[in-house]
């Protein structure tokens, strides 16, 4: 099936040509690497966005049937890691619409702690000790922003979407893209200094 | 992200901005667990959601959209919920109630400006002396007595012995400025001063309807019938007969017979003029307590 060896960039889809052809006519084993490729990528991008794993894998679940759906109209020629993430923030945002979301939220609210640790955030074994502490407090200071913040931060920092992808997946000018995500990273960078702070006496 | 991107970026960034985007790029990514993968695998490879004991779809009351074909996502900041669609209205609906309220509370009230035989005249006030404030209602002047009131600084009137009125309570400051004076006998003398009055006036008999925009005039109300005699400004009679309206010039009288003989306006008489020429001199009065 990868007969047509152009991989593409690292943050992008490393299928060829003709799998995505086949992906296009939903051949099974086309289906299978493109599932292969995006899942955790799209799993481990909610995760962090939503705070919840098993409503990341929910999530996850109804993007790629969303994506069967209309991977009739995919171009082969092109990256789909864009029309993914499309994909992937519709339906985030169907979800904070839903109704599910807003009686989540109020339990939420009502009965727990909003911030929950990330789980499964399983590091190599070669990450000094000092990383496993600044991922532990980046999760924390990610929890302190706005799910929009968070967003548009793990688009362009985590996956590595470049501004004019993410202004096309947000329906927003490349221009407001950057103040936003200038904003965002303003905000992440003082939450991530204030609990770096605290953090600092407990050790 | 391109290289121009992160060369911008990484200009502009403060160094603990720098170091959480270093740390974010660090963080492991979280993993699925192997049971969800393999059921979300199952319903891509399908194209069907998974059966009872996969994981249950988050989105279920949310009609299909193309965004599989690359349409763009809802823009959250322009979809409102309920709430935030409903508020604005119920604001201006706020507003507009107390605007309303507001504007529907008079300014002005009805004092006492002269009174001649204080005991026969019945109205409703603190007490019938001059600078009393009269509230709306039934008046009534005995005979030998005569009252004289002025609303805020728009409207003198003088009530002449054996006459009956209804007073209207004053307009309100924006809205809610129609007033009528019901005469059912008597004769009332008023003016204006010479200034328009600033809101609508109407005098209401058996008879006839006069509507007044200004200035100095008189409506009687006897025997023979309703008489409305106009000094200066203009008043639009109507008959309740016939429904016939007259727009009626300075200086004549309009009677309306009872028995419904047919009238027309005429110059008005020596007695009216003096009564209303010395009505019009008179002007208004200043309002008690004012500057």
């Amino acid at each position: 099936m990868q007969q047509d060896k152009a991989p593409m960039q690292r943050q992008g889809c490393s299928l060829d040509k003709g799998t995505l052809e086949g992906v296009r006519l939903r051949k099974p084993d086309a289906l299978e690497a493109f599932f292969d490729q995006f899942y955790d990528r799209v799993h481990g991008y909610l995760q962090i966005l939503l705070r919840n794993r098993d409503l990341a894998e929910d999530l996850t679940q109804d993007a790629f049937l969303r994506i069967h759906r209309g991977v009739d109209r995919l171009d082969p020629q092109r990256d789909p890691t864009g029309w993914v993430f499309t994909v992937v923030i519709n339906t985030v945002r169907d979800y904070w619409r839903s109704r599910e979301h807003k009686s989540a939220t109020k339990r939420t609210t009502l009965d727990e702690p909003k911030d929950q640790p990330l789980p499964d955030s399983t590091p190599t074994a070669d990450q000094a000790l000092e990383q496993k502490d600044e991922a532990r407090i980046i999760q924390r200071a990610l929890a302190e922003l706005s799910e929009q913040d968070r967003e548009i931060i793990l688009l362009r920092n985590y996956e590595e979407l470049k501004v004019t992808a993410v202004a096309k997946m947000l329906d927003l000018k490349p221009e407001a893209v950057r103040q936003r995500h200038s904003r965002a990273v303003a905000r992440l960078g003082a939450a991530f200094k204030k609990l770096k702070d605290k953090d600092r006496p407990e050790r | 992200m391109s290289s121009d991107d992160r060369k911008n970026e990484a200009d502009g960034w403060m160094a603990e901005e720098r170091e959480a985007l270093q740390a974010l790029a660090l963080m492991p990514r979280p993993r699925s667990t192997d049971q969800a993968r393999q059921k979300a695998k199952a319903a891509f490879l399908s194209g069907e959601p998974g059966s009872g004991d996969g994981p249950r779809s988050a989105v279920v009351d949310l009609p299909d959209r193309d965004e599989a074909a690359g349409g763009r996502p809802p823009a959250l900041d322009r979809r409102r919920s309920g709430f935030w669609s409903v508020l604005p209205l119920a604001a201006a609906l706020a507003i507009a109630v107390l605007a309303t309220w507001f504007g529907m509370q008079p300014v002005d009230s009805w004092f006492i400006t002269d009174v001649v035989k204080p005991v026969g005249v019945g109205l409703q006030a603190e007490a019938v002396v001059t600078g009393a404030v009269v509230q709306a209602g039934a008046l009534e002047t005995a005979p030998g007595s005569e009252v004289e009131l002025q609303l805020g600084e728009h409207l003198r009137m003088r009530m002449l012995p054996e006459s009956r009125a209804v007073l209207p309570k004053p307009p309100g400051r924006w809205f809610d400025r129609v007033r009528v004076v019901t005469l059912e006998q008597g004769e009332v003398y008023g003016t204006t001063g010479g200034e328009p009055l600033g809101f609508t006036l109407r005098f209401d008999t058996l008879e006839l309807t006069a509507e007044l925009t200004g200035t100095t005039f008189a409506v009687f109300r006897t025997e023979e019938g309703s008489c409305v005699c106009l000094w200066s400004g203009a008043v639009q009679v109507t008959r309740r007969d016939s429904g016939q309206s007259v727009t009626m010039e300075p200086e004549t009288r309009y009677l309306i017979y009872k028995d419904g003989r047919p009238s027309q306006p005429e110059p008005i008489n020596d007695m009216e003029r003096m009564k209303l020429q010395m009505m019009h001199d008179g002007g208004l009065l200043p309002v008690p307590g004012a500057e």
